[in-house]
């Protein structure tokens, strides 16, 4: 399981995810399920920066193992 | 980046900032940002970055980009020395259209997956994106290109890439100046009527010219639908005064109106409007000068429009009123060809058409211009052009 740093550039992340092969998804704590590889998700993802809470409570899902490598500098390993 | 555009784009963002929080950004070719004056530039950023891929890879045009919330961005790319593409210039977020913002509020609220919270952000978001009106950004959008390029361009040079919505004029106190709406209205027209078709030097003054009060009951879109309805109305009464036949002007406001409903995002809509007024222009100009008789122009205008409906002398005769006898006989001492010969030779050309702007396929062209068989219709346009279909395409066809 895995979330989003903080101290990151947080365009870059999204351009990184694009060129992922599998998919990445934003689960919020509330329930919301943001496929970041859709650009109506993606503005939706950067609207939840406007209330810094819901990025912090929320995991980041990798189906393929292997984009972990592409965006290991944007994400903290979590126990989960 | 050249010392001349550094310079321009150093004066053009301090005199945007003058009147408007509108910021400017620097991106490299593959989207990491070089430069942004916005003070929020990690929120910001990712608006942008979630359009990036309508963005097609080096293309010098301005473009304007347009998102389904009604944001937009003016877009220009720099060249290095030799020619390779550099940075992109961006001017941006402005919001130009709060209807599309509350449709696609609603589209996201109906999502399942989508909590109502996270609805609500999105007021906090666009809250921070200062609302500019579309004619604005699209002046940004050639300033823009000037100070990368220092080339002028107008208005009907930007490309706009990709879905979007139609951006709408937001009231920010700016009032339109009925009269030089009038003026410019009747310019434009005057283009038609005369058939000038100089006309492009002078179209460019419609988008930034005509500053019309809301036609669309807040919907962004059906108010520029709505607006280009208006102005196919006056075109086609234009058309008429320059001599154009009524009837086939009355068809091909028809057609075009038709069209306009069927456009979903801004670019096709820009483009039929552009592509109409051309039409109107090119027809009243041939009206004026191939020297043929009302009658045969009127024939010849139907055949034209209806390229792709069943035509035979005895269905076009019914439709313009005339005899089918007298009207083959007309026909051919005009035109010094057959009636038949002159149908066949505009479906060559509408496949012509077909075969460079798409993809679709050889065998459907055939179908859509009533030729039985693919191989008929390709032995017909080996003979009218001297290649057949495919190798048409491969030449002439454009990437799409």
């Amino acid at each position: 399981m895995y979330r989003l740093k903080e101290d990151v550039s947080h365009p870059a992340f999204l351009q990184k995810v694009k060129a992922c092969r599998g998919s990445v998804t934003f689960a919020s704590a509330e329930g919301d399920m943001l496929n970041l590889k859709s650009a109506l998700s993606q503005f939706m993802f950067a609207a939840c920066f406007t209330r810094p809470e819901i990025v912090c409570n929320a995991e980041i899902r990798l189906t393929e193992q292997a984009d972990y490598e592409a965006l290991k500098e944007f994400l903290l390993e979590t126990e989960g | 980046m050249a010392e001349n555009a550094e310079r321009n784009l150093r004066l053009f963002r301090e005199l945007i900032t003058c009147t408007r929080n509108l910021y400017s950004w620097t991106y490299d070719v593959h989207f990491s940002l070089v430069y942004s004056n916005c003070p929020d530039a990690d929120l910001m950023g990712m608006l942008f970055i979630s359009m990036t891929d309508n963005i097609p890879p080096d293309v010098d045009a301005p473009m304007l980009l347009s998102s389904e919330f009604g944001l937009s961005w003016a877009v220009n790319l720099e060249r290095d020395g030799s020619g390779l593409p550099l940075y992109y210039h961006v001017i941006g977020p402005a919001v130009a259209s709060k209807f599309s913002i509350a449709k696609a509020k609603q589209a996201i609220f109906n999502r399942s997956d989508v909590s109502d919270s996270l609805v609500g952000v999105l007021d906090g978001l666009l809250a921070k994106i200062p609302s500019v009106p579309i004619s604005r950004i699209l002046e940004y959008c050639i300033m823009l290109h000037y100070c990368v390029t220092e080339e002028k361009l107008s208005i009907s040079d930007i490309l706009y890439p990709g879905p979007g919505a139609v951006p709408r004029e937001e009231q920010d106190g700016h009032t339109a100046n009925p009269h030089g709406t009038w003026l410019m209205e009747q310019r434009l027209l005057k283009l038609v009527e005369d058939g000038n078709l100089n006309f492009r030097q002078e179209k460019t003054r419609l988008v930034s010219g005509l500053v019309p009060a809301d036609l669309g009951g807040g919907d962004g879109m059906r108010h520029l639908k709505n607006l280009v309805i208006a102005f196919i109305s006056c075109c086609t009464r234009a058309a008429i005064r320059g001599g154009l036949s009524p009837e086939t002007a009355y068809l091909l406001s028809d057609r075009y109106i038709r069209g306009v409903e069927a456009c979903a995002v801004i670019a096709d809509l820009v483009e039929l409007n552009d592509s109409m007024q051309e039409d109107f222009i090119r027809r009243v100009h041939q009206s004026k000068s191939d020297g043929l008789s009302p009658q045969i122009r009127q024939c010849c205008d139907y055949i034209q429009i209806h390229v792709e409906d069943e035509l035979s002398l005895t269905s076009i005769s019914a439709a313009i009123g005339y005899s089918p006898t007298w009207l083959s006989g007309k026909f051919k001492k005009e035109m010094g060809i057959s009636l038949t010969q002159y149908i066949s030779q505009q479906r060559m050309e509408r496949a012509k058409e077909l075969l460079r702007s798409g993809n679709r396929p050889i065998q459907d062209i055939a179908e859509a211009l009533h030729y039985k068989t693919p191989s008929h219709f390709g032995t017909v346009f080996r003979q009218y052009t001297g290649i057949s279909p495919s190798e048409y395409r491969m030449e002439r066809g454009k990437v799409t």
